[in-house]
């Protein structure tokens, strides 16, 4: 599943717990773009160290290697030394084919934490950080184009060909479910329910543009959405019954 | 006796020749085009295509998207006035369209008078630029413009929108 919404879910930086405290430049990277990190490691015991070292490790859900600054963990090397970002918070660059000695098509996502040079303190681990693909994989929801602004038309796709549960497979979808969230995580106004069009035999498509209709509050920002596909199916008795696909996530990307 | 017809050969061979100088019936192919002239005028939004450029520069699948009948961005109407070959002002009734351009009013400019690349709209308060995809003519009244959405951190092109505008 997770494989199959990876081109999705790789824009979806804040989906997993912990994730708050790091932060990324550029914010959506590939495998052969050169990116800095960013980590704040306040409430953990690396919070008042005077330097910290990064230990880094790729694809944490199998098929994954030590980047190749994790040469001993109790003398971490002078490579995997960060850089002082602010009270507590620590930057790092890399490219994750030279880090991790793996190609593009390998490399799915990362993890790391932050360490003492001895090893005798840490932070929890931060992962998986996804890395936009260089190669396309095909997804149930897919999002046109890949990585759009608060601004943009946004068109959300349903690939009934991709669907992985049987209601998913059965159904005749009608509308897509849109939810905005701001970036402090809250729901912005009420979710948007559009017509689907189909587009391909088995593919169907919403459009809406962010901004135009979702109105975050005062000093707050859209930071992301969330959409799913509604459809019916004919339950034992021959009567249509509302089901809905499963939900994908998406951040926005800032752009000019 | 054979009489002589010498005068009137040469007379025929004459009026021939004064004919044939008399000047050609094609019209001037005139001055260069004035192409900030033609884009003055009233402009109305005929199509809208969105392109993924970052899916297009990976060769990924799903690059572009006719945005046209998704919104009703054919109520979009750009004016621009010019004094002669200058540029001057320029208004947008957006109608029930997305507003490509936000401005409502103010003064456009051209980075290049002659051979326009870069069309500057500006209001008091903001200003906005868009690439011309080819210039209309008096047989073609299209006005094609772009708009790149560039990645603010590392200016990558992200996306971009073309828009074609017909004359009103």
């Amino acid at each position: 599943m997770k494989q199959i919404c990876s081109l999705v879910l790789c824009l979806v930086a804040f989906a997993f717990a912990g994730h708050a405290q790091v932060t990324f430049s550029p914010p959506v990277f590939t495998a052969e773009d050169e990116v800095t990190l960013t980590v704040d490691v306040t409430g953990t015991p690396m919070a008042g160290q005077p330097e910290a070292y990064i230990w880094m490790f790729s694809n944490v859900s199998g098929g994954g290697k030590d980047g190749f600054t994790n040469t001993s963990w109790t003398n971490s090397p002078a490579t995997a030394k960060m850089t002082p970002a602010g009270t507590n918070k620590w930057s790092f660059k890399f490219t994750g084919t030279t880090m991790f000695s793996q190609t593009p098509a390998e490399l799915k996502d990362f993890g790391f934490l932050v360490k003492a040079k001895d090893g005798s303190k840490q932070s929890p681990d931060y992962k998986p950080f996804a890395f936009d693909p260089l190669i396309f994989a095909p997804a149930k929801l897919r999002v046109f184009p890949a990585k759009v602004d608060r601004d943009d038309v946004v068109t959300v796709n349903f690939d009934q060909a991709l669907a992985t549960t049987v209601e998913e497979q059965r159904m005749a979808p009608v509308s897509a479910t849109i939810a905005l969230l701001d970036n402090t995580g809250a729901e912005v106004g009420t979710p948007l329910t559009i017509a689907t069009r189909k587009i391909e035999n088995t593919v169907w498509a919403a459009s809406f543009i962010p901004s135009a209709q979702f109105t975050p509050g005062a000093g707050r920002r859209l930071a992301r959405f969330k959409f799913k596909f509604n459809g019916t199916v004919r339950d034992t008795n021959g009567a249509n019954t509302t089901v809905s696909s499963s939900e994908a996530q998406v951040e926005f990307v800032t752009l000019k | 006796m054979k009489t002589s017809n010498k005068p009137g050969f040469f007379i025929a061979t004459a009026m021939v020749l004064l004919y044939a100088c008399q000047p050609e019936q094609y019209k001037s192919v005139g001055l260069p085009n004035d192409n900030v002239s033609m884009l003055a005028g009233t402009w109305k939004l005929n199509k809208v295509i969105q392109t993924d450029e970052d899916s297009k520069r990976k060769g990924f699948p799903y690059q572009q998207l006719d945005l046209t009948t998704l919104f009703p961005y054919r109520d979009f109407v750009l004016k621009l006035d010019a004094n002669g070959s200058a540029p001057s002002t320029f208004s947008t009734t957006p109608g029930n369209s997305p507003r490509i351009i936000r401005l409502a009013s103010g003064n456009w400019l051209v980075d290049d008078p002659a051979y326009p690349k870069v069309l500057t709209l500006a209001s008091a308060t903001d200003t906005a630029r868009v690439t011309l995809g080819a210039y209309p003519t008096g047989i073609t009244p299209v006005l094609k413009i772009t708009r790149e959405r560039r990645d603010s951190a590392s200016n990558r092109l992200i996306m971009s929108y073309s828009y074609e505008f017909t004359k009103q």
